[in-house]
């Protein structure tokens, strides 16, 4: 038998004998009188013998920290069988090794409390370390119930809290905690949303354990949002400035930047979201009229009343820009990372009435000026828009605009029927695109891909983008009306690398509808073997699937922004949806869901 | 001279990036003629370490994938394995090299060039800062991120033992007791990462630690490892939990003890 003393670094092997009462003394206390009548008993030795080296191997134990006094008294000698052949004796040893104590002694269990485990120290000393919520950065929390949903977008993590997990956050809106629930804090200090407290905290809780508390704790956190947010920067988000004189003059040059491109002419082309117009305006002839096409047709009866938003959208003519304007553009490009806050926001227009986001990479920048209820979308290089921004175009601008007005932007696919429409949630690639395009394909009703323009006070969605996107040739063996219609040219159906983006209207002319209250909030989950199986959910689980992707995909997205969310989820039921198998069939597993509901 | 550095990884993403580049920063090496070799031993991570390793460092780390193992004594042993330096080094994914640690561990071979293992000191760090207890002055590191190792006297040692927890004190051990010269270059050049994940042993790895302890005393007596030919163990191995405060003293009987009892909480653990 093999002792390890982690406390001191000794090991120890043990005799025969020895190794038989040490197993005796894990039952109980006992003295070295017992012990020597089991020695008695199994070996050949007599009484004084058994006694004499009972005793000092007892003695052994204690000096070595393997025994201790018990604070009891010892119990009645329990009467030990003799065995009938008694094995030759030899007195219980116990040899010592302290040669490698300083191996031991380096190893961080070493000190480690036996019922915590590291990283809690044996001696739970106090006062302890503490934890407080991070003060700065960019960290947005949604939840009412017993679930919150942390994004923190500097570093791209997301946490959900469930049970004791979100108790302990909402206790630490009132200042630091100790760190005795080691298992909720310790993760969240790693995940950068607490922070260490400044100084020790004097804990009078009740130690730690408290296990059954932390067993009805769940804490998730995920590090995915990190590949989702673009841009990524590590300043401060810049706070907005009180006097916008010097943006909006800043916007009437972009303006006279737009002129200066479009003096061949404007296309002008009116749509409508949520019931308010909106114009889009594109040079003459430039392929950036295709941007205006995902956004639903103006209806006969806003037509005559002025547009709530006029979006002029192009690409390049630097060299039509006045010179410090075309060298801030250049300065964006080259490094954008000195202009911008975190999530791209462009430092000079960032203020109570403008804002400007860029996106580097595809280099366009967006730009809103409040007041005016104009915004500009240009591309600062010549390449084609990319297949997202023709799919769901402006959706930096349409977010401004609309959180204006209570609206909220949700990353979601909206259909529905005659009566109401569900909401298809979850991160990208979970399937709300083509969950949609089957729905439309089927005959149900269409609002929205990618984001849908939600009004959380009535319970409605919006019609925002009434196009749709497939990944590759099998989707469309899937959604065969679909074939052929892609309007990109980087679709993969014309040679290019891209999704195809479609447009409702043009292969199922009718489905997109303007308004509905919405019935349900769906998360779907592919599972062929139990298609169309409608499970509750929890908010919590909506929370999850919808929070970080729009927090995190929308870069003006604040705490406005979550409390919407928030109060969204809360109000509506939740179902978990299996999909597999062909269109039609999903598209009967939303209608089933949708049913009850209306 | 070649010398491979061996990282072993499981779901490291967060910190292996740093390490790697804390091997790729080290100083002076090409001077003295040390060509370094880079193996990243990953042992089924799930959170894409392998993939993040090779999407930052490409062809400058030769990337190995060891599967199915509990324990960081796998990844380890198939990277050395795999290693063709005269020299290995090892370093834990979440441990951190000081710029100059190769160059410092090679100059003390080149001084003694009879050493068979090189150490260093090193300090702890808390991650997050503040967070978990950790030892901050420099201390003699004999441990895996400190060592730098002849190929041949890995070689003579065998590879690390199979246990979750112990098995490079054992194999320390076992190194000592081959007579390996060793040696602690005493310069602060290894940082050790203590934070929660890498630390979380659970009670069945604590139980490793005499499991390992046997298998060291089995092989200094020079018996076979620690089985009986019937299959069943033939040293029976126990744990002792470290830290649980002595009781009142009580008189004992006649200049003896009253009653003794065994000092961990719960129970005598089981025994093997």
């Amino acid at each position: 038998m093999v002792i390890v003393h982690l406390g001191s670094g000794s090991y120890y092997s043990l005799s025969d004998s020895a190794a038989r009462l040490w197993q005796e003394l894990s039952g109980r206390p006992m003295g070295a009188l017992e012990l020597a009548q089991r020695l008695s008993a199994w070996y050949d030795v007599d009484a004084d013998g058994a006694l004499r080296d009972g005793a000092q191997f007892l003695a052994h134990l204690e000096r070595e920290g393997l025994v201790l006094q018990a604070d009891m008294p010892g119990a009645p000698a329990v009467p030990v069988e003799a065995l009938a052949v008694r094995p030759p004796y030899a007195p219980p040893a116990l040899s010592t090794y302290n040669d490698l104590q300083e191996l031991f002694l380096l190893d961080p269990v070493h000190d480690v409390d036996p019922a915590q485990g590291w990283p809690r120290q044996a001696s739970s000393p106090i006062p302890r370390p503490g934890a407080v919520r991070r003060a700065d950065g960019d960290l947005l929390e949604a939840g009412m119930g017993p679930t919150i949903v942390l994004v923190h977008r500097d570093r791209g993590v997301v946490c959900r809290l469930d049970g004791a997990a979100a108790e302990a956050w909402r206790a630490l809106a009132q200042g630091p905690r100790a760190l005795n629930d080691v298992a909720i804090l310790a993760p969240l200090l790693e995940a950068g949303v607490l922070e260490p407290a400044p100084s020790a905290i004097d804990s009078t809780e009740p130690e730690p354990g408290a296990p059954e508390v932390l067993a009805e704790a769940r804490l998730t956190i995920s590090h995915g949002l990190a590949e989702q947010i673009r841009p990524w920067g590590q300043q401060r988000r810049p706070a907005r400035a009180a006097n916008s004189e010097g943006a909006r003059h800043l916007c009437g040059r972009i303006e006279a930047w737009f002129e200066a491109v479009a003096d061949g002419g404007v296309d002008q082309q009116w749509r409508a979201v949520a019931g308010e117009p909106i114009t889009v305006h594109t040079p003459r002839g430039d392929a950036c009229h295709q941007l205006a096409a995902a956004l639903p047709s103006l209806p006969q009866h806003l037509q005559g009343q002025p547009p709530g938003l006029e979006v002029r959208a192009w690409c390049g003519g630097l060299d039509r820009a006045s010179p410090r304007l075309a060298n801030l553009m250049e300065s964006l490009r080259s490094s954008w990372r000195t202009l911008c806050g975190p999530r791209g926001e462009v430092v000079d227009l960032h203020t109570v009435d403008t804002t400007a986001i860029f996106n580097p990479g595809p280099d366009v920048l967006s730009v809103i000026d409040r007041r005016g209820g104009r915004a500009w979308a240009v591309k600062l290089d010549t390449q084609p828009f990319p297949f997202w921004e023709i799919g769901s175009p402006f959706r930096f601008l349409l977010h401004d605009h609309f959180s204006q007005r209570g609206l909220q932007m949700v990353h979601a696919a909206a259909v529905g029927d005659g009566d109401g429409a569900v909401l298809v949630v979850g991160q990208g690639g979970s399937g709300k695109s083509t969950t949609a395009l089957a729905c439309a394909a089927a005959g149900l009703r269409y609002l929205s891909d990618d984001y849908a323009l939600v009004d959380p006070e009535r319970g409605l969605v919006h019609a925002l983008y009434g196009s749709g996107k497939l990944v590759g040739p099998p989707d469309l063996d899937r959604l065969p009306a679909y074939r052929g219609h892609s309007i990109n040219t980087d679709s993969f159906e014309q040679g290019g690398s891209g999704k195809a983006v479609f447009l409702i209207d043009s292969v199922v002319p009718g489905a997109l509808t303007a308004t509905l209250p919405i019935r349900a909030i769906v998360i779907p989950r592919i599972d062929p073997s139990r298609a169309g199986e409608a499970l509750p959910a929890s908010v919590g689980d909506a929370l999850e699937a919808i929070v970080p992707s729009t927090l995190g995909q929308l870069p003006g997205a604040d705490r406005g922004d979550a409390r919407r969310l928030e109060h969204f989820c809360h109000s509506l039921p939740v179902v978990s949806l299996a999909l597999g198998g062909d269109g039609p069939a999903v598209a009967n597993a939303v209608r089933e869901v949708l049913r009850p509901c209306s | 001279m070649q010398l491979s550095v061996v990282v072993p990884t499981f779901n490291s993403r967060r910190f292996v990036a740093e390490a790697i580049h804390s091997v790729l920063n080290q100083r002076h090496l090409a001077g003295v003629g040390v060509e370094l070799e880079v193996l990243v031993v990953d042992n089924g991570s799930s959170d894409g370490t392998p993939e993040l390793v090779h999407t930052l460092f490409g062809s400058q780390v030769r990337l190995l994938q060891a599967h199915d193992q509990q324990g960081v004594f796998h990844p380890r042993n198939v990277g050395v394995a795999a290693a063709e330096g005269e020299w290995i080094a090892l370093l834990d994914a979440d441990d951190l090299w000081e710029p100059t640690k190769l160059e410092r561990q090679v100059a003390a071979v080149a001084q003694q060039p009879e050493l068979a293992l090189v150490f260093c000191d090193g300090v702890e760090f808390s991650d997050p800062d503040g967070a978990f207890p950790s030892r901050q002055e420099p201390r003699p590191f004999l441990m895996p991120s400190a060592l730098l190792a002849r190929r041949t006297a890995l070689d003579r040692t065998g590879p690390f033992p199979p246990f979750r927890a112990g098995d490079f004190i054992a194999w320390f051990g076992w190194a000592q007791a081959l007579q390996l010269p060793w040696h602690v270059v005493s310069e602060t050049l290894v940082r050790r990462r203590v934070h929660r994940s890498n630390t979380s042993r659970d009670r069945a790895a604590l139980a490793d630690y005499p499991l390992a302890m046997g298998w060291l005393l089995n092989r200094r007596a020079g018996l076979a490892p620690a089985r009986s030919p019937s299959g069943g163990p033939i040293c029976c191995l126990m744990w002792c939990w470290p830290g649980a405060a002595p009781g009142p003293p009580r008189p004992g009987i006649a200049g003896g003890l009253a009653s003794i009892s065994t000092p961990w909480p719960g129970g005598m653990p089981s025994c093997w």
